[in-house]
């Protein structure tokens, strides 16, 4: 009986392949959305996780493997930096504004939310808006375009740093997944993630900032 | 051989790190400030910058450049006004730092950002410099924000305009480079030109992008905020020309004069109908900076030749009156802990330097006569009223908010002392020797323009000459 072995990175992502291609746009794409409509911090860090694996798998189109775990890597420390900062101030153990969010039925922001992106989706179908990034796949620009627009609707409608904060990262993750695209510079892919991880903390450092302003009296941060 | 960048953005960097465990002490932390801002300004405006200078033992060449990954970092001589200026700007910050009580690692904070605004000014090519404001902005966040939430949103939009120039001027970058590569494609080109001047608009934000300026002004300690603002502009007015003087194909593709001119009497104007609605003091500080900038980004859209040296006048000016205002704000704001029209009923009767400098700065910011601002701004008018007399009567009416906001403050503040407040503590001797040198700076600059005229004059040779060497 031969050993079982763990599988090199190559060989791990020819098995994943189908995600490179649109399949693995269109989870994108779904998963943003419902990010920006439910708006659960849990769901928001683990989501952060899973955004950055699939946009890793979509980023070996143009970079090498490597350069792609890194981004993966990036991501995790992201959503970590975020979970430690949303627990440490015990945000979800008591009911703070934009966690009331019940199934079923949504609530009234949920379904402002939630009617915006169907609004923005069917702008997208009728309209093709792309920004204007010559020599881009036509499925990641779509990708791109709907990152950045999710990104502005989290900004617009998100209360808390948390839920706004995202939106920056979305617009961070649009552009990691365009220059690579034009230039192989790996000056520039690792300022980029440098960038990601800074705003991750700096909006880390606000939820846990926002939270002590919020917590109940003779609560104190763990 | 030591670097001249890599003296002054490892100096101030180790600085920042060796004053961050001395925060807790207020006012030593603000002398060590002080002492390396002094040091700052002592190479930047004296040391020889292609001669070697002996420093403990080790030589040291400015205008060595510094370089790795493509990227350089080298002080010539048109940046050395701009580190000036950035000098000055936080030595006023940092000598006003113990007037604040609120923030204590304003000083480590401020320094590591004074690094970065160093190395954006000193960075080729400027997508770099772009990516030191966006750092800078990072770092920021600890310092803007207080306790209230409103300052934590404060402090989480100071990241948005820098991000959004930050990927655009990237993705311009890589728009240029790839034109070099293929010539004949104008595609490229005009992309390129396309994302710039997004990236710039955004960074210089002009209504309706004045959310986080109006939120910094209204929420942060005022040192801070006149800290963030006068440093970030000085930078950022230094990259719009610098981008400008490189890429001088830009001006081919998008008309930057006229938007900066159409943003800028909006801003203006806006700014002008905020102040004289503003409820609260800072909010009221904050419309007439936003005035302000809505003037110089006017100044900025006549075209060559005055807007260089209408800018610089203009920022001069603002810089003073911004830094002024936010003295006096501090010190009302460690005696009175609300900031409401209220809080302010009769404090000139208590606290007269205080009140005289919040009012002289918000007066200068609105360019009124006897403040550091009425010189330049006289001139800005007269320009227009005689080319386009409809601009210059905007500016006017939007002069008039700011005044007539910050005149309804100075009624405020001379009617009688509530009772509840007649044992409020008076200024310190070293704050009314503080504000009075501000005041009396801001009045010796109306009455002496020649002054200021000297110090833009000199500024604007220094710059253009250079521009010349530029790598």
């Amino acid at each position: 009986m031969s050993m079982p072995y763990l599988p090199s990175l190559d060989q791990f992502l020819a098995s994943i392949s189908f995600l490179s291609g649109f399949p693995g746009v269109l989870a994108l794409m779904i998963l943003t959305a419902l990010m920006v409509v439910l708006t659960d911090w849990r769901f928001l860090v683990l989501g952060i996780g899973v955004q950055s694996v699939l946009l890793s798998i979509l980023a070996t189109r143009y970079v090498p493997p490597e350069w792609a775990l890194l981004r993966a890597v990036t991501g995790g420390l992201i959503a970590i930096m975020w979970f430690l900062s949303a627990r440490a101030i015990r945000w979800g153990r008591r009911p703070a504004r934009w966690l009331r969010w019940r199934w079923p039925p949504l609530s009234a922001p949920g379904i402002l939310r939630l009617v915006l992106v169907i609004f923005i989706f069917l702008f997208f179908l009728a309209r093709h808006p792309r920004l204007p990034l010559p020599g881009f796949d036509a499925d990641l620009s779509l990708l791109s375009t709907w990152l950045v627009a999710m990104g502005l609707l989290a900004l617009a409608l998100g209360e808390e740093t948390l839920t706004a904060g995202i939106g920056l990262i979305w617009w961070l993750e649009a552009a990691h997944l365009y220059y690579p695209a034009i230039q192989k510079d790996p000056f520039v892919a690792g300022v980029l993630g440098a960038m990601k991880l800074l705003i991750g903390l700096a909006c880390a450092y606000l939820i846990a900032a926002e939270g002590t302003t919020l917590l109940l009296p003779g609560e104190e941060a763990e | 051989m030591i670097t001249g960048a890599g003296l002054i953005l490892g100096g101030l960097t180790l600085m920042a790190l060796l004053t961050y465990p001395l925060r807790r002490w207020a006012v030593i932390c603000a002398l060590a400030g002080v002492a390396v801002v002094i040091a700052l300004l002592e190479i930047s405006l004296r040391w020889p910058l292609d001669r070697v200078t002996l420093l403990w033992g080790r030589t040291v060449l400015l205008n060595q450049p510094l370089q790795g990954l493509g990227y350089t970092l080298a002080i010539t001589e048109a940046e050395r006004p701009v580190l000036v200026m950035l000098g000055v700007i936080a030595l006023s910050a940092f000598v006003g730092a113990w007037l604040q009580t609120t923030e204590s690692s304003f000083v480590p904070s401020g320094l590591a950002i004074l690094a970065l605004w160093a190395g954006a000014v000193i960075a080729r090519p400027p997508i770099a410099g772009i990516a030191g404001l966006l750092i800078a902005s990072c770092l920021a966040v600890f310092i803007v924000h207080t306790q209230h939430p409103a300052s934590i949103r404060a402090a989480f939009r100071q990241l948005w305009w820098p991000l959004i120039a930050f990927l655009m001027a990237l993705i311009a970058s890589g728009q240029i480079q790839e034109a070099e590569l293929h010539p004949d494609d104008f595609a490229y080109l005009q992309t390129a030109a396309w994302f710039l001047s997004i990236s710039l608009l955004v960074l210089l934000a002009p209504t309706p992008l004045h959310g986080p300026a109006v939120s910094l002004f209204a929420h942060a300690p005022p040192l801070v905020a006149a800290f963030l603002t006068a440093g970030a502009q000085t930078v950022l007015l230094y990259l719009t020309w610098l981008i400008f003087s490189r890429w001088p194909w830009l001006a081919e593709y998008i008309e930057l004069n006229r938007l900066l001119a159409a943003g800028g009497l909006v801003t203006l104007l806006w700014g002008g109908l905020g102040a004289m609605t503003a409820g609260r003091i800072p909010r009221l500080w904050a419309y007439a900076a936003l005035h302000d900038w809505g003037v110089l980004l006017l100044g900025l859209g006549l075209g060559v030749p005055l807007e260089w040296q209408m800018a610089t006048a203009l920022f001069v000016g603002r810089a003073l009156s911004l830094l002024l205002g936010a003295y006096g704000l501090a010190s009302l704001q460690s005696r009175v802990a609300q900031a409401g029209w209220d809080a302010a009923q009769g404090i000139a009767r208590r606290l007269p330097w205080t009140a005289l400098a919040i009012t002289v700065g918000g007066l200068g910011l609105a360019g009124f006569p006897l403040t550091a601002s009425f010189g330049p701004r006289w001139t800005l008018i007269q320009i227009l009223l005689r080319t386009r007399s409809t601009w210059g009567f905007l500016v006017i009416i939007g002069q008039l908010g700011v005044a007539l906001g910050y005149l309804r403050l100075l009624q405020t503040f001379m009617a009688p002392l509530p009772r509840a407040r007649r044992l409020l503590p008076r200024e310190h001797l070293a704050t009314v020797v503080l504000l009075a040198a501000g005041v009396l700076l801001s009045g010796f600059l109306a009455l002496v323009p020649q002054t200021m005229d000297g110090i833009v004059q000199t500024v604007i040779e220094i710059v253009i000459q250079s521009s010349n060497y530029l790598p």
